[in-house]
């Protein structure tokens, strides 16, 4: 699903000098997989995620989603791509707070030109799927942690994507809920979507197939079982 | 000790300033702008309606005046009533028991005094004896007026004004008992009045009303400028109310309607009114109190935007007043920290404003001295200790308006929320709300004044290009005054005018030369007047028009032929036939497409009807008022000026050059040929009608021009705001736009995003100003425009549309940037951005 070939993003510093974040990334991720990426802070785990996100678009080297080369593609192109394949989990939830968990829910499905009824029927399936009938009328603000980030969840997959990019979910959570949200992506990636989970706990880790291991940028272990 | 903690706040706030310099510097720019105006604009009010006469008890002056209850505004001289006859005032003046003294008089009157062979003409006052003492103003040198100098036939007496005896006079200490010649009479200065005084208006000279017009009988006919309708003043006495001097004036009303029904019938009711609102026309009171609120709408919408300003602070501040909070300062203390701010950035708005006021209250001193009628005397514009305590009144609200709001939700927030959230919270999205709610509201403040401000330009517009019927550039005119004491009777002043006419036109400067009693070739008489074949079942019914007598080769002159009929010859005399020409739209109204010749017209005088005049000819319109006049009835009538009878005692002369010369270089050949006729006959008011008809309008172009200033210091604080709040709200939302953008918005999903709320603020504003300004002005002061605007419709769709239209623009480029910073957002900067 995923390839990477000398894959690098480096950040201009004076005297035309770079810093890098990611050198020489060789990597493969295939559909069905569970990965997580781990290591320690300023590894790249985050920008790596980033990138195959495809938010990144400063970066140099080959990078393959399915058969398409993503690094021949326009930023709009890219977004398409982005749009149809991939849904986001973050740490933060980053949940919009003007908006109840109905609407939050939405949002994807509007931005990809979905019908008004259908997108009723998605959310409704979502929100049923996800036990939060109950607070569908409710602001962010007003759910727990767990509840924000189960959300943030269901609005990853709202769109059906066939990859979820999940940076350290269970991060602002406690241990139960944490757990929680874990079983759900087990859950998901058992339904064949493929998940790649940036992570520092290793019991999250264990959710997974296996670890990629960054440091300093590069990866210093691809295939950790 | 709150002085202790204030000194402190004001300390740490100056401090806070300083270390932000741009918003420190924008907004006292912005407050100074709305501050100085409203102190400008303050001081206009302040001189022309509050500060009043500096007289002893001004409470007690007042004005008085005969009402007809039935008659329209304009009859009734908005409000302040007429006295038909100087009989009327002796009537009144024996009758009533409220007053200690009464006076009647003629204001902005022409007294031509000859001194040393050297006649001049000068704007005075005739008065009968007691003007001075009800004001309590005495000469400074000689004496007052008795009774005994009013009476016909005293020895003629005046007294001169500071300014002249210093100009003309040579400030002779002896002047008192010096001989002149007053409208051709021996007389003697009895008196000067003090440094500065000018009464009721800008009056330099005065002498004794019934001894140059001794009363007449009620049904004495005087039309335009000959009318002798004294104007009444008072003093009340002391104790007695408006209400009471009211009672009884209309008691007396009603007493001399009964007794004199030809003359008074109408006259059933009075006005006391105070004399400062008297001499305020009502179109002047409302166009200050318009201006006031136009400046004091600028002064909102600059709070607004430091109110802005503020919220965007109060953002980037949210921690440090977090960790105040945390470390005990309590609600009030922080609210208290941050108006004293505000504080600080109004008192030197208000400091800069009122540098401003200084300078704009001169500049538009100036402005309204370029006109060609003198500004009452007692309005002195000077910033004095009531403006002052205006302006530190709306520095203390500007202080309030900008800063309490935000000072209030920034002190609310809940302090650990914002130390671990960076600022986000409930605070920031009521914030937003408000921020957008402010901008509707400037926006709707913006279109309202620049709505204002149009039809004010549009007012101006249709005044400078009013069609007179004539070219007002190719004639030059002059006035004169032929008074009793040269020319003691009609067949006098008839003979001077025969010559004159002959003299004139032999003349090889002038092509052609007539006469007119229309004032200053712009204002002729109006008033009711009747036709042959009408009935008229009450006075009232009588319709009203324009009037003017003139020579023959008036309408040569400015250049118009007859259309039907003949013109005025040297013949036509009222003692043989009585004669008048119609213009086109008189001949219409009564006669529809027949002949109007052979018909009969005259003015109406209730009291002694006039002999008919019988329609000679037909020439087309004119306008025969000035550009204040609104009606639309241009009918109007002419009748012969040199076999009037009475013969005028006012007359203007109008010459056209010989081809190839300019009108306006007439002056000099003019006032020649004048002196060698008669060289005690001083002209005055020279010019053409045209330079007279720009310069009459100058004071109307300066509030067009304020207004269009007020308008465009609103529409650009609008668009500031505007900026301001759009950019403010994209930074406040740039982590919402990376999720949206993470979630699978597209560039122009974020930039119509940003633009639609852009336009959700416009479209609310727009229809909140300009609704609320066509109510206002379509409804409930739909009657004050009629004297305020010019032919103008204050719910003129295009101008709407117009004002519309630039303000969407304004708002669409405001938007713009904002915009298109919105969708550069980068997901992964913003979604790590706190």
């Amino acid at each position: 699903m995923i390839k990477l070939k000398n894959v690098e993003r480096s950040y201009p510093l004076a005297k035309g000098k770079f810093f890098f974040v990611l050198r020489d990334i060789d990597i493969e991720v295939a559909e069905g997989e569970f990965v997580s990426v781990m290591g320690p802070s300023g590894a790249g785990k985050s920008t790596l995620l980033h990138l195959l996100g495809m938010h990144d678009h400063g970066w140099s080297g080959e990078y393959f989603f399915h058969d398409t080369a993503v690094h021949h593609l326009k930023a709009k192109e890219r977004a398409a791509l982005r749009n149809e394949h991939i849904g986001f989990v973050f740490q933060q939830y980053h949940l919009l707070d003007d908006l109840t968990v109905y609407e939050n829910l939405e949002i994807p499905l509007s931005y990809r030109k979905v019908s008004r009824n259908e997108r009723a029927a998605i959310v409704a399936d979502a929100l049923d799927k996800f036990q939060i009938v109950a607070k569908k009328d409710l602001y962010p603000r007003q759910l727990s942690g767990g509840q924000q980030q189960l959300v943030g969840v269901a609005r990853a997959i709202i769109a059906s994507p066939k990859l979820i990019l999940a940076d350290e979910p269970t991060g602002n959570l406690h241990s139960s809920q944490g757990e929680e949200i874990m079983q759900l992506f087990q859950k998901l990636n058992a339904e064949g979507t493929t998940i790649i989970q940036v992570t520092h706990s290793e019991k999250n880790a264990a959710y997974g197939n296996r670890v990629i291991q960054l440091r300093d940028g590069w990866v210093v272990e691809p295939n950790r079982k | 000790m709150i002085l202790d903690s204030f000194r402190q706040d004001v300390r740490v706030g100056l401090r806070v300033l300083f270390k932000e310099k741009s918003f420190c510097f924008l907004a006292v720019l912005v407050l100074a702008l709305g501050i100085g105006g409203a102190t400008t604009q303050f001081t206009v009010v302040n001189t022309i309606l509050l500060r009043g006469f500096s007289f002893p008890h001004p409470e007690e002056l007042v004005s008085v005046g005969l009402i007809d209850p039935k008659a329209n505004d304009q009859i009734n001289n908005f409000g302040n009533g007429q006295i038909p006859s100087e009989q009327d005032f002796e009537d009144i003046k024996a009758a009533q028991k409220s007053f200690s003294m009464m006076c009647g008089y003629l204001s902005g009157s022409t007294i031509n005094v000859t001194f040393k062979n050297n006649p001049q003409r000068y704007t005075g006052s005739y008065c009968t004896e007691d003007m001075f003492k009800i004001v309590g103003v005495s000469p400074v040198m000689g004496r007052d007026f008795t009774a005994e100098d009013n009476k016909p036939g005293a020895e003629k007496v005046a007294i001169l004004g500071d300014e002249i005896w210093r100009r003309d006079f040579g400030a002779d200490p002896n002047i008192v008992g010096q001989s002149v010649r007053i409208n051709g009479k021996p007389a003697t200065i009895i008196g000067v009045m003090p440094p500065g005084f000018k009464f009721p208006f800008s009056e330099e000279l005065w002498t004794p009303l019934y001894n140059e017009f001794p009363v007449t009988p009620r049904a004495s006919l005087f039309i335009g400028a000959n009318n002798r309708s004294p104007f009444v003043m008072g003093r009340l006495k002391p104790g007695v109310t408006f209400d009471q001097a009211n009672a009884e004036m209309i008691a007396i009303a009603k007493h001399i309607a009964e007794d004199n029904p030809k003359t008074n019938q109408n006259f059933t009711s009075a006005s006391v009114q105070p004399l400062l609102k008297a001499f305020t026309f009502v179109g002047l009171r409302q166009t200050v109190w318009a201006m006031l609120a136009a400046v004091v709408l600028v002064l909102l919408i600059a709070c607004v935007n430091v109110m802005n300003m503020q919220f965007g602070r109060a953002a980037l501040r949210a921690k440090e007043l977090a960790i105040r909070g945390a470390l005990g300062a309590t609600r009030w203390r922080l609210i208290r920290q941050m108006l004293t701010e505000s504080l600080v950035v109004a008192a030197f708005g208000a400091a800069a404003g009122v540098l401003l006021a200084y300078w704009s209250v001169d500049l538009l001193v100036r402005a309204f001295s370029a006109g060609p009628f003198p500004l009452p005397y007692w309005w002195q514009f000077t910033i004095d200790g009531r403006v002052l305590a205006f302006t530190l009144i709306i520095t203390l609200v500007a202080t309030v308006a900008s800063g309490l709001v935000p000072a209030f939700l920034s002190a609310r927030a809940n302090a650990a929320e914002i130390m671990k959230e960076g600022g986000r919270g409930n605070s920031n999205r009521l914030v937003n709300g408000i921020t957008r709610v402010l901008v509707i509201g400037q926006i709707a403040l913006t279109a309202a004044l620049l709505i204002a401000a149009t039809l004010q330009i549009k007012s101006i517009r249709n005044q400078t290009k009013l069609d007179y019927g004539y070219d007002e550039n190719a004639v030059y005119a002059a006035r004169m005054a032929l008074m009793e004491g040269a020319y003691p009777n009609e067949d006098s002043r008839r003979e001077f005018f025969q010559r004159a006419v002959r003299s004139l036109r032999s003349n090889s400067q002038f092509e052609a030369a007539a006469m007119s009693d229309r004032f200053r070739m712009t204002f002729a008489a109006s008033g009711q007047y009747e036709v042959d074949g009408q009935n008229y079942l009450t006075d009232r019914d009588r319709p009203r028009c324009n009037f003017e007598s003139v020579s023959d080769g008036y309408f040569t002159t400015l250049g118009l032929k007859v259309l039907g009929g003949r013109d005025f010859t040297i013949d036509d005399m009222d003692t043989k036939q009585p004669v008048a020409i119609v213009n086109a739209s008189f001949a219409r109204k009564h006669w529809g497409n027949q002949s109007a010749i052979g018909h009969q017209v005259r003015v109406f005088n209730p009291g002694q009807p006039v002999p008919w005049r019988t329609i000679v000819g037909v020439v087309p319109d004119m306008l025969m008022q000035g550009p204040f006049d609104q009606q639309t009835e241009t009918a109007g009538f002419y009748m012969p000026l040199l076999g009037a009878s009475p013969a005028t005692q006012f007359c203007t002369i109008v010459v056209r050059p010989r081809a190839g010369q300019r009108a306006e270089t007439m002056g000099p050949a003019l006032s020649r040929a004048v002196t060698e006729l008669d060289s005690n006959l001083p002209t005055y008011f020279p010019g053409t009608p045209a330079q007279f008809h720009h310069e009459i309008l100058n004071g109307n172009r300066l509030i067009a021009t304020l207004f269009t200033i007020f308008g465009m210091v609103a529409f650009v604080l609008s668009a500031v705001g505007l900026y301001g709040v759009m950019s403010f709200s994209v930074n406040q939302r740039t982590q919402e736009f990376g999720i949206r953008m993470a979630l699978g918005a597209d560039a122009n999903r974020i930039f119509r995003m940003v633009m639609t709320q852009g336009a959700w603020q416009l479209g609310i504003g727009l229809a909140l100003g300009a609704g609320g300004i066509a109510l206002l002005l379509g409804v409930v002061a739909a009657g004050a425009l009629k004297t305020m605007l010019f032919k103008v419709n204050a719910l003129d769709p295009t101008i709407y549309f117009a004002v519309a239209a630039l303000l969407t623009a304004v708002a669409a480029a405001s938007c713009l940037v904002p915009a298109r910073r919105a969708t550069r957002v980068d997901p992964m900067v913003a979604l790590r951005y706190e």
